[in-house]
């Protein structure tokens, strides 16, 4: 019942993959071709649903022959939220293992007061300016991440993110902003980059 | 109102005998091509699809037991490669293992529970991807009234149906912007070989708490899956509807 995609072996134009995509969008999503502008957000302005993501990536899959990176994007999102990230590299600096359950407590703290409970619950000394050198190492893990599943780091906002999490660890808006990964745009960039067309 | 099912086609779980046959009997006299899923009854199921190609419809068996992942996985891709596509699937097959749970040994839980949960994950999951992508589909559970009225012997069954119940609420929230409707029927005391057993020692019983006093047929379960099917039901999700003879 699924065609296996017919056109895994053709070459395609950017403007091809553009054309096929936003037909596929419309489509998946139901909207006005001229909702699906290139900074489209899937999810912020287009109101896709989890299962439209399945549903776009059956689609991607049997025209272009590409896989789309919806789950790898779940699981770091989940990954993410889960103060993982942060947990291990308090772990590579300080030698320090918090226990899941006590990270928790650290769910709303931005990193200079979870610093500082670290400090207070381990007797760690933590240096001036650590604070920034950790919210750095972590906006750039995700951008290596975002990278490893094919996105371009230009997408993400680098000094945005750093901000956000000496505000708060655990700030919506980071995981908005790995959501709004899945633009057209970038989607564009995905699929053209993968099916062998060079850009310009 | 005349259901016309011409043009799709439906998969029937354990339709060689009992609820399933006539539901998927149905299917095909309401226009759909069928597959007469089986387990154990070749011969039974055989007959099935004479009867329905008797009628002028189109039929096949095929064996593969719903516990078994990769058995309903070939028998999906079977069925897409002779048909194109599958548009309702009725997940119909069901055992029963009672026994009162302190004498239920592991086995009797974990084969109703394979068969009966696992069987409508492993059915409901291999068809899907073909329903998003068509933005039509019709999954229909046969759930029963144990999962809301407690028998004894029944911990298994009742505990099976339950989660059906619970997982067919919330695939139709999963699945409801892309045209697919997930429903379940719970019929009563139908008379049928598994039921049979139930049946021999409460009879009297059970015709006392049934609002219509007679026990139920499987011909009486099957147009409602047949409308759940249909076109007309298009607006109908996550309901769990009783086909019980007023018992509930």
């Amino acid at each position: 019942m699924i065609q296996e995609a017919k056109s895994i072996h053709k070459v395609w134009t950017r403007e091809e993959v553009e054309k096929t995509l936003r037909e596929i969008l419309v489509d998946a999503l139901g909207v006005d071709e001229d909702k699906v502008v290139s900074d489209a957000s899937l999810v912020h302005d287009l109101g896709a649903e989890s299962i439209d993501f399945l549903d776009i990536g059956f689609r991607v899959q049997q025209t272009f022959g590409v896989e789309l990176p919806n789950k790898a994007i779940q699981e770091k999102a989940l990954s993410w939220r889960n103060m993982g990230e942060f947990s291990r590299i308090l772990e590579e600096r300080y030698g320090v293992r918090i226990a899941p359950e006590e990270m928790r407590q650290l769910h709303t703290m931005g990193i200079p007061e979870a610093l500082g409970w670290l400090g207070e619950r381990t007797g760690v000394a933590i240096q001036n300016g650590e604070a920034e050198n950790i919210a750095a190492a972590l906006a750039d893990r995700l951008i290596s991440e975002v990278e490893s599943v094919g996105f371009r780091a230009s997408l993400i906002d680098r000094e945005g993110v750093i901000q956000q999490l000496l505000q708060n660890l655990n700030s919506p808006k980071i995981m908005e902003g790995m959501v709004r990964l899945f633009s057209m745009g970038s989607l564009v960039d995905f699929i053209s980059t993968r099916v062998g067309e060079k850009t310009q | 109102m005349k259901i016309d099912l011409s043009g799709k086609v439906a998969l029937v779980t354990g339709a060689s005998r009992g609820i399933g046959r006539a539901i998927v009997v149905a299917l095909a006299e309401a226009g759909a091509a069928v597959v007469v899923n089986y387990k154990e009854n070749k011969a039974m199921a055989e007959e099935v699809v004479r009867e329905i190609e008797g009628k002028g419809g189109r039929a096949i068996a095929w064996r593969a037991d719903v516990a078994e992942a990769d058995q309903v996985q070939a028998m999906v891709e079977e069925i897409s490669s002779r048909f194109d596509h599958l548009d309702v699937l009725v997940n119909n097959a069901g055992v029963i293992r009672d026994f009162l749970l302190l004498e239920m040994e592991e086995r009797d839980w974990n084969q109703v529970l394979q068969t009966n949960l696992f069987g409508v994950y492993h059915c409901s999951k291999a068809v899907l991807k073909s329903m998003v992508m068509r933005r039509w589909g019709r999954i229909i559970n046969i759930s029963s009234i144990s999962a809301v009225k407690g028998g004894r012997g029944q911990s298994n069954y009742a505990a099976s149906k339950g989660a059906v119940n619970a997982f067919t609420r919330s695939l139709a929230a999963e699945v409801g912007p892309k045209g697919i409707t997930v429903n379940a029927v719970a019929p009563g005391l139908i008379v049928t070989d598994m039921s049979q057993g139930v049946l021999a020692y409460s009879d009297s019983m059970v015709r006392e708490r049934l609002a219509l006093r007679r026990l139920g047929k499987p011909a009486d379960v099957a147009p409602m899956v047949v409308f759940l099917a249909s076109e007309e039901a298009s607006y109908i999700t996550g309901q769990v509807i009783k086909v019980d003879g007023g018992m509930s």
